[in-house]
């Protein structure tokens, strides 16, 4: 595989330059006080990247300097890569000012690699716009082809003679190589001066000793084959927009701007033949905050579900107060996919039946109750019985929650009954021993004194069995850390004939035992 | 055969009736109302049929009528939320959608143990109509838990549309806390026994659920359901 590189040498310069042609020659581009790039003139001046932005007023009194600007960077690039469109099917831009093109397949299509070449380079020449070309057997020798000497074509199967002469330093001056800085550095102390000596050293003697980072600029030094160009697929924006007119603070305005922004949606998504999975509802308020929420759904969202999701959001944000008129209204579907109709003709087993049969009532639920009515448990993980379950809107989609093994959590079976019941809501719990003393929990996470009775209310029972405590520090890295204590009690009251078991927790900031769940 | 192809009945089909016995006639009848579609069930009424149950624990199956909840009709059970969560693991470890209505403080920790999170939806809090809601639920769900936090009886005229809907659709439905006049099932159920815990030694390993249950046409029956840890043979 050849890959042509076509570097742009200091293209914020070069972008700033396209820009505004009023700009002095002496100039540089700073960001944080520190100077990113700066211009051949500057550099002539003494000036250095990566120097402090004063230092470099200093050593060349006649320097501008100006403020960094990507967008600046990409703008400008857009059409020269647009350009180069013309004569080369698969480019991809690594980064503003750098560009690699496969080579191979311009070269059989414009006759040979020297006409596709000539062809790339006229086609990005433009007035004050200097680009060199490196042409090499892999993606990273390319670059550091075209950074070298002003350009060069490195013949097919020569790239570890190219090179070996080259200093490790260079792979470090390249961002989109993605070479460590500090492993290039680390290189050069240890004498590995040239790429040619990183070569010869045994790979795993790099990987042992360099990890990941060290690997990857061994096997650039190597001219290991890399991956194949990749262009950027077409993509086609199908979010569509209202802003109206009036800011919209009335929910039956809302639905009524839903329903309309819905049946544009999908005219778009009917036209590039599509059906939309996963929604994304924005909008912008009058006080300028955007507020999002993203819809998934399992099969495809038609018209009216896509109108309901987009009235419920909306009318959520207007009656729950605060949030303010919405002023614009984006919906953006982040995830479409061709619709698969045909699978369901032959479906016969009555599986998926029953989903859709599920969605369709737990939807008729939401829309008579309210979509934060209807709630999805998922497991979020915790050591106690109510933690460990959050609950989501139906249909909503949530970022994963983290997975741990949480060691120390109470095992099961689990109580199933949060709080202690229906009888006895908000009631005191009190834990005592023998001598009718109060059993605490010490800092050492041990019972004060061995638990006889329990009272709950009004009731009194007598304690059969414990368990615990196990004590849980949490949160002892913020400002409201938690020590809690969990203890498992098993119960008998004088009146009733079988026993109750509770899972206790002791919460050590109020000193006091409270109910977290109760078995049975 | 008529002139246009409609097939008439043979009137002389009739008069064969004559010559036969009482008995006979009624077989012959029977067979040709067969054969026109309006069957006519012979013998006893099946009335719980094994297909149309949701599964449940195996300790309960064996007591259960059917093997199972009975699909389209009401079954009330006692609040043990215990023995629910038993239920809504083995629906949904089944592959069945669960609802639960107006039920906040069940925890469905359990249920991640043996059964399946993304099968469930909660509405803890139903609104002014939970008998509407459950009646949405019903229809598309395979198992919906409806429960008041305090005991009520449900008079048949706001039951009615409820049932209604319930016999149209595919699911169980467990009312807890709440009674209907006649229910077709009840399972009351009470823990009785917490094993593997002593005086500060173990932990509650499993738990044993009594269960009663009373259904229309059957005897009653009793049995225990446990959960975690079984009871063991012990050394003495």
């Amino acid at each position: 595989m050849r890959v042509a590189a076509l570097w742009f040498p200091d293209w914020p310069i070069q972008a700033a330059r396209l820009e505004d042609e009023d700009l002095p020659a002496t100039l540089a581009v700073a960001e944080q006080h520190r100077i990113r790039v700066c211009s051949a003139a500057a550099r002539n001046g003494g000036v250095r990247r990566g120097m402090r932005v004063r230092q470099a007023q200093a050593v060349c009194p006649e320097l501008t300097v100006i403020d960094a600007d990507p967008d600046r960077d990409g703008r400008m690039f857009e059409s020269i890569a647009a350009g180069l469109d013309d004569v080369a099917s698969s480019i991809e831009v690594l980064r503003p000012g750098l560009i690699i093109v496969d080579a191979g397949a311009a070269g059989r299509f414009h006759g040979s690699e020297d006409a596709a070449v000539e062809k790339l380079i006229d086609a990005a020449s433009r007035r004050g716009v200097d680009a060199t070309v490196g042409v090499a057997d892999e993606i990273a020798t390319a670059l550091l082809a075209a950074r070298t000497g002003g350009g060069g074509v490195v013949p097919a199967g020569g790239s570890t003679g190219f090179l070996a002469a080259h200093p490790v330093g260079v792979l470090a001056a390249e961002t989109s190589l993605h070479c460590e800085a500090t492993v290039v550095e680390s290189f050069a102390q240890l004498g590995v001066h040239t790429l040619g000596d990183l070569a010869a050293l045994p790979a795993t003697a790099v990987s042992t000793r360099f990890g990941a980072g060290g690997l990857r600029c061994h096997r650039i030094a190597r001219a290991v084959a890399d991956r194949r160009v990749a262009p950027e697929l077409p993509t086609t924006d199908l979010s569509v927009a209202v802003t109206p007119e009036d800011p919209i603070d009335r929910v039956d305005a809302a639905a009524f701007a839903a329903r309309q922004l819905a049946a544009t949606l999908h005219d778009r998504l009917r036209a590039a033949g599509l059906s939309c999975l996963r929604l994304r509802v924005l909008a912008e308020l009058a006080d300028g905050t955007r507020l999002e929420r993203i819809w998934r759904t399992r099969e495809a969202l038609d018209e009216s579900a896509t109108a309901d999701r987009v009235r419920w959001q909306l009318d959520g944000w207007l009656t729950s107060g605060g949030a303010g008129a919405i002023t614009s209204l984006i919906l953006d579907p982040l995830e479409t996919a061709a619709p698969e109709s045909a699978g369901a003709l032959w479906r016969s087993d009555g599986s998926t039946g029953d989903d859709a049969r599920a969605r369709r009532v737990i939807s008729r639920v939401q829309s008579s109750l309210g979509t934060d009515a209807v709630l999805q448990p998922r497991l979020v993980g915790g050591r106690g019985v109510a933690e460990r379950i959050d609950f989501v809107p139906y249909g909503e989609q949530r970022d994963a929650p983290a997975t741990g093994s949480w060691p120390g959590r109470i095992p099961g079976p689990l109580p199933a009954r949060l709080g202690g019941g229906p009888t006895h809501p908000a009631a005191r719990v009190r834990l005592i021993d023998a001598r009718a003393e109060d059993v605490t929990v010490t800092a050492e996470a041990l019972l004060s004194s061995l638990p006889y009775a329990l009272g709950w209310g009004r009731h009194r029972y007598r304690v059969a069995a414990w368990a615990g405590p196990w004590p849980v520090d949490g949160a002892w890295w913020g400002t409201d850390p938690q020590r809690v204590a969990r203890l498992q009690v098993v119960g008998q009251s004088d009146d009733e004939t079988h026993p109750r078991a509770w899972l206790l927790v002791w919460v050590g900031g109020v000193g006091r035992w409270r109910v977290e769940a109760t078995y049975g | 055969m008529g002139v246009n192809g409609t097939p008439v009945r043979k009137l002389q089909e009739v008069d064969d009736l004559a010559g036969l016995s009482r008995g006979e006639r009624i077989d012959l009848l029977r067979s040709r109302m067969a054969g026109l579609g309006g069957a006519v069930e012979l013998g006893q009424e099946q009335v719980w049929d094994a297909t149309q149950v949701v599964e449940v624990p195996a300790d309960l199956a064996r007591i259960l009528p059917g093997g199972g909840l009975a699909r389209r009709i009401v079954t009330e059970v006692a609040d043990c939320p215990a023995l629910v969560v038993e239920l809504i693991a083995h629906t949904t470890a089944a592959g069945g959608h669960v609802g639960v209505v107006g039920w906040p403080e069940l925890s469905l920790a359990g249920v991640v143990e043996s059964g399946r999170l993304d099968r469930v939806i909660a509405v803890p809090d139903p609104g002014v109509d939970p008998l509407g809601i459950t009646a949405v639920l019903v229809e598309g769900l395979d198992l919906v838990v409806a429960r008041w936090p305090a005991p009520v009886e449900l008079s048949p005229v706001r039951a009615r549309p409820l049932l209604g809907k319930l016999r149209g659709g595919v699911a169980a439905l467990v009312l807890v806390g709440a009674s209907v006049t006649a229910p077709s099932m009840r399972i009351d159920a009470a823990v009785t026994t917490f094993r593997g815990i002593g005086t500060g030694t173990g932990r509650i390993r499993g738990v044993d659920i009594d269960v009663r249950v009373t259904a229309k046409g059957q005897r009653p029956a009793s049995g225990t359901v446990t959960v975690g840890q079984r009871a063991g043979l012990r050394a003495v």
